[in-house]
C-alpha cells in the first residue's frame, strides 16, 4: 500500500469523525474512525507516514476534547510502542493473532489516556459508559481493519 | 519495528513532558481556538446538522405508515366534528330566530311557533304547509312572521294539525301595505316568478329606490308595521294611472324552516 492510499484512507477517516462522531459522543466526542486505523499504520507503514499520521491524530484528538496535549502525545507514544515493539517482539505481524492483539492497543491507549487526564490536575475528561462502548466498538473496528487492510500490505 | 525501544520511551517522555508544560501554560490556547472556530467547528455544525436533516428524512420515510394511520384518524374527527358544526350550526340559527321574534311586541299578539314540513318542489314560492293546526290556535288569514318580524305569507287553509300558508310571493297573495316615506297605503301581490309587485301607488306620491314596505293593517287579521320589503325598480309609466314598482322581499321565502304564526290581536 503506497502512502498516498494510506493518507486517504486517513483522510477519510477524519472527515467521518468530524461529521459522525459528535452526533453519537455527545459532551465529549473522540474521533473514533481515525483510531481505529492506528493499529495497522503504527504496525505496517513506513516511519515517516507514521509519524505524520501521528501528528495528525494528536492535533485531532487534542482540538476534540481539549486535554492537555503531552497526555495525547504520550498515550499515542505507549501506542506506537505497543504496536510497533511489543506485538512484533511476540508474534508475526502477518498473523491474525498479531491482528487480535495489535487491535488491544486502543484499550491501551484509552487507559494511558484516561488515567493520565484523570490523575493530572484541571483535566476535562469523564469516563461516561458512552465513551467505553466507543473504545470497545473502536477495537473491534481496528482488528477487522487491520485484518482487511494487512492483504494489501503484505504481498 | 523500533529497533531501541527504552531511548524511544525517553524521548516520548521528555516530548510529552513538555508539550505538557507549554499547554498548561496555555502558549497553544490561541491556536487551539483558531483552529477549533475556523476548522474544527465549521465541519462538525455542518455535519451534525447534516445528519440530524438526514436522519429526520430517514424517519419520515420509515414513519410513513404512521402518517397514513394518523391520516385516517384525522379524517375520522374531522367527519365527527363537522357533524357537531352543523348540529350547532343549526342551534344557533334557532337561537337567533327566537332571539328575533321576542322582538314582537307581547301581550296584544301571541305567537305559535311551526315548522315547515312540505314545500310544493315546483312552486316554491307558492305555498308551504307547516305542522300547526286549529288545535293550536290556528285560524285561516293569520299572518306568518319569520326573523326580524318580517312578513312571510298567510294561513290560507286549516286542519287540526296542519296548515297551508299562501306565501306572500305567491301569485294569489294580495297584501295592503303602507309605504314608509310617505305613509301612503298600497298594495303588493305576488308572482309566479317570485317578485313582488307594488301597485295602486298615486302617481303624485314620491317613490325611492329600498324605500322600506311594510302592512298597513287595514286587513285586520294582518297586523300592522311587519316589514314586506324593500322597493326594487319603479316603474313610472305616464299613461298608466298608478304608480308601480318592484319590492325585494325580506323573508327568503324559499328556504323556510320555522315560522311564527301571530294568532291573536
Amino acid at each position: 500500500m503506497s502512502w498516498q492510499t494510506l493518507f486517504i484512507l486517513f483522510g477519510l477517516a477524519i472527515v467521518a469523525d468530524l461529521v459522525l462522531t459528535p452526533a453519537l459522543g455527545g459532551a465529549i466526542w473522540l474521533p473514533y474512525f481515525s483510531l481505529l486505523l492506528l493499529p495497522f499504520i503504527f504496525t505496517f507503514a513506513d516511519p515517516i507516514p507514521a509519524g505524520a499520521v501521528f501528528i495528525v491524530e494528536a492535533l485531532i484528538i487534542w482540538l476534540a476534547t481539549d486535554v492537555n496535549i503531552g497526555i495525547i502525545v504520550f498515550a499515542l507514544g505507549i501506542l506506537v510502542l505497543f504496536e510497533r515493539w511489543l506485538v512484533p517482539q511476540l508474534l508475526h505481524t502477518s498473523t491474525w493473532q498479531a491482528t487480535v492483539i495489535g487491535a488491544l492497543g486502543i484499550p491501551l491507549f484509552a487507559l494511558t489516556f484516561a488515567a493520565l487526564a484523570l490523575v493530572l490536575p484541571g483535566e476535562p475528561l469523564v469516563a461516561t459508559g458512552r465513551l467505553i462502548v466507543g473504545f470497545f466498538i473502536t477495537t473491534l473496528g481496528a482488528a477487522i481493519t487491520t485484518a482487511l487492510l494487512k492483504n494489501y500490505y503484505v504481498s | 519495528m523500533i529497533q531501541k525501544p527504552f531511548r524511544f520511551f525517553i524521548i516520548l517522555l521528555i516530548v510529552s513532558a513538555l508539550l505538557f508544560t507549554l499547554d498548561q501554560t496555555r502558549v497553544f490556547s490561541a491556536a487551539s481556538s483558531v483552529a477549533q472556530d475556523h476548522l474544527v467547528a465549521p465541519v462538525v455544525t455542518t455535519g451534525t446538522h447534516t445528519i440530524e436533516e438526514g436522519s429526520g428524512f430517514f424517519a419520515s420515510l420509515l414513519s410513513f405508515r404512521n402518517v397514513i394511520s394518523t391520516l385516517d384518524e384525522v379524517e375520522q374527527e374531522r367527519d365527527f366534528y363537522r357533524g357537531e358544526y352543523l348540529r350547532l350550526r343549526a342551534v344557533d340559527e334557532e337561537n337567533e330566530f327566537l332571539r328575533q321574534a321576542l322582538q314582537v311586541e307581547s301581550g296584544r299578539q301571541k305567537l305559535v311557533l311551526a315548522e315547515v314540513t312540505t314545500y310544493d318542489t315546483f312552486q316554491p314560492n307558492q305555498e308551504v304547509t307547516i305542522n300547526k293546526g286549529s288545535r293550536d290556535g290556528i285560524e285561516a288569514g293569520q299572518a306568518v312572521i319569520v326573523s326580524g318580524r318580517t312578513l312571510a305569507g298567510i294561513v290560507r287553509n286549516v286542519e287540526e294539525t296542519t296548515s297551508t300558508v299562501l306565501l306572500i310571493t305567491s301569485e294569489e297573495a294580495r297584501i295592503p301595505v303602507l309605504l314608509s316615506a310617505s305613509q301612503t297605503n298600497a298594495v303588493v301581490t305576488g308572482s309566479a316568478t317570485g317578485v313582488l309587485r307594488l301597485d295602486l301607488v298615486p302617481r303624485e306620491v314620491p317613490l325611492t329606490q329600498e324605500e322600506l314596505v311594510v302592512t298597513s293593517g287595514i286587513a285586520g287579521t294582518i297586523p300592522p308595521n311587519l316589514p314586506v320589503g324593500t322597493v326594487r325598480r319603479i316603474i313610472d309609466d305616464e299613461a298608466a294611472s298608478f304608480k308601480r314598482a318592484t319590492v325585494e322581499p325580506l323573508a327568503a321565502v324559499g328556504t323556510l324552516r320555522q315560522v311564527f304564526v301571530v294568532t291573536k290581536l
